[in-house]
């Protein structure tokens, strides 16, 4: 091979030791080389889309199937499916190119997860509300005759507020609250993270760099206070031993 | 004609309605909200750290109980609801019955303060105004009252510098923030079940994402309490009080009291939250302040722990839960009848008035 030589003009090889030249196999040599190439590109890309599949799409979907497969995730509607997909999109840091993790993008998983949390409230309170209307019934047959329709009003009032109490206080609506609590929260740090990022482009100090500050500023009173509290000790007690020496001094 | 009118049912009720209606519409329009007026009680500003400010209450005539007395209220509220008017005074009844008082107002935590801490509520703010009390007195020992969640702090602030306090006076403070397991009861103490419903996780969650707790959230929680009723005062309450003007006012001065909510420091909110509220340190031993373990019973002075039975938000159980805690030989638990917020406004104060003053001059 290595008499072979590359003819620049032509682009074929030329054989050196005189034999004929065989251009139907030149050409097939080509075609196969071309083919070859573009194989090795494509099975490269299926290589990629199965190390994709296999290391980010096949846990993600799994979670998802997990997910509706379980009847108890259900009211939390679409909210955990959305995380799966931002794992999916989401890629290391590069240093010279722009972040492209999916993670600093608004998600709309806490908005999701807020209204899935109103549905909830809504299935819990349904029947809250239906015996209400049973106790009041009862309330209002055990009473009798009313003289006003105010009457009616107070024990209506009377009945909702207990009813609503005691609602308030079950472990039913516990769930609800530690589940609109989590969302809102959530949602309010995707908030925020559009309005840092925001803050950031028009130089305007971050929620977070703030915080930062005023932890210093915290830090800072601390120390000066426990300084100002060192200094009157140290005043006293310079003071007592002022006062010490002529009282020793005079019983001498 | 009006025999005809009055024999439809309900109608002549609609018609008395309307008229009420219209009475309380009229009297709430000569009514300007700089009309409703709070704390008009005469004082002046002695000192201020941070946006904290100490007051002294103008009084009109010498003190009898010679040591002065410093209240400190709730975080969470605002202290004027201790002068809200005239005759609904706590403040003013301590002053006239010879009591030399000072106020520590909280102010309105701004982001600045999120990582003020009980350590710093205690140990910089509380101190720093006992200092300056007792320079301008010349003693070396105050009078303590603290009220609610001023109360908890006043306990703390006793037990880790107890040569500062000569008595410590509580107003229905918790102190066994799980004691209301014991004496369930719906109408009370749900705070306590709503923030033990949570985990410490959404506790963090909360105060990291929030930084300051806004009173908003204070103010929800107190709605979902009697969550009826909250809803219930703008028609039903207001048509009622509508009908006096001195009821109205005293109606919007309390609804002014209430809207005006400072937002809890994040820190501080942390504690109040987890280590008292779940985990209950306080009764336990367990509450760190300031790097120190506040142990109850270095509180060692006289104390006069007040409660109400019917309280609302601080389950009675809570406050008498002090007494085997604190290591004081003088100590006085006494049960006062009114709501949580209703005994310090309430007209019939002469009682708890006489007995904190005959209380403080016997010590």
């Amino acid at each position: 091979m290595s008499a072979d030589r590359k003819d620049p003009h032509r682009g074929t090889q030329a054989p050196t030791d005189g034999a004929p030249i065989d251009p139907v196999g030149m050409i097939w040599q080509q075609v196969e080389k071309s083919w070859t190439a573009s194989f090795d590109m494509w099975s490269a890309w299926a290589g990629s889309w199965q190390s994709t599949v296999q290391n980010r799409g096949a846990p993600a979907v799994k979670a998802i199937v997990d997910q509706l497969a379980n009847p108890a995730a259900w009211p939390g509607g679409l909210a955990p499916l959305t995380k799966e997909l931002e794992d999916i999109l989401a890629l290391p840091r590069f240093a010279d190119l722009p972040g492209m993790d999916a993670a600093a993008l608004p998600s709309f998983a806490p908005a999701l997860e807020l209204m899935a949390v109103a549905q909830q409230y809504l299935l819990a309170a349904a029947p809250v509300w239906a015996s209400a209307c049973q106790r009041f019934q009862a309330a209002i047959a055990e009473r009798g005759a009313m003289d006003s329709a105010g009457e009616a009003m107070d024990i209506w009032n009377n009945v909702l507020d207990e009813t609503l109490m005691a609602f308030n206080r079950s472990a039913e609506f516990g769930s609800v609250q530690q589940r609109f609590l989590r969302a809102a929260m959530h949602q309010r740090q995707e908030v925020r993270k559009l309005a840092e990022r925001a803050a950031q482009a028009v130089d305007l100090p971050t929620r977070t760099e703030m915080d930062d500050v005023y932890h210093r500023l915290h830090d800072l009173l601390r120390e000066v206070h426990d300084l100002r509290r060192e200094l009157c000790a140290l005043k006293r007690s310079r003071a007592d031993g002022v006062r010490a020496v002529p009282a020793e001094a005079g019983e001498s | 004609m009006d025999k005809a009118f009055g024999a439809i049912p309900g109608l002549v009720e609609l018609a008395a309605y309307g008229t009420r209606a219209a009475k309380a519409a009229s009297l709430l329009s000569e009514i300007r909200d700089q009309d409703v007026d709070l704390a008009t009680l005469q004082r002046e500003e002695i000192h201020r750290i941070c946006g904290r400010t100490l007051y002294h209450i103008v009084a009109d005539r010498p003190a009898r109980v010679r040591t002065p007395v410093m209240v400190v209220y709730a975080m969470v509220g605002r202290w004027t609801v201790l002068d809200l008017q005239d005759d609904r005074s706590f403040l003013r009844n301590l002053s006239e019955g010879g009591c030399d008082l000072y106020v520590l107002d909280w102010g309105n935590p701004t982001p600045a303060d999120r990582f003020d801490d009980f350590g710093d509520l205690i140990d910089l703010y509380m101190d720093g105004f006992v200092d300056v009390i007792c320079d301008r007195h010349g003693i070396d020992k105050i009078n303590l009252l603290g009220i609610c969640q001023g109360g908890v702090l006043s306990l703390c602030y006793a037990a880790l510098h107890p040569d500062r306090v000569r008595n410590l006076i509580t107003c229905v403070t918790p102190v066994d923030f799980h004691a209301d397991l014991q004496e369930q009861h719906t109408g009370r103490g749900f705070m306590n079940v709503w923030t033990r419903n949570l985990s410490p996780a959404d506790i963090d969650l909360l105060i990291d994402t929030m930084g300051n707790v806004p009173g908003e959230v204070g103010g929800a929680m107190f709605s979902l309490m009697t969550p009826f009723r909250s809803l219930a005062k703008y028609n039903l309450t207001l048509l009622e009080v509508g009908q006096d003007r001195a009821k109205l006012m005293n109606f919007l001065r309390m609804e002014k009291w209430l809207a005006d909510r400072p937002a809890h420091t994040a820190e501080s909110a942390r504690q109040w939250l987890k280590d008292l509220y779940q985990q209950n340190k306080l009764a336990n031993g367990d509450l760190v302040v300031g790097g120190r373990t506040v142990d109850l019973a270095d509180v060692t002075m006289p104390v006069l722990n007040i409660y109400s039975e019917t309280d609302h938000i601080i389950p009675a159980a809570a406050s008498r839960a002090m007494r085997e805690r604190v290591g004081t030989k003088d100590y006085t638990g006494s049960a006062v009848s009114g709501g949580h917020i209703g005994i310090f406004c309430s007209r019939s104060q002469q009682k708890l008035r006489d007995q904190i003053v005959s209380w403080l001059r016997s010590r």
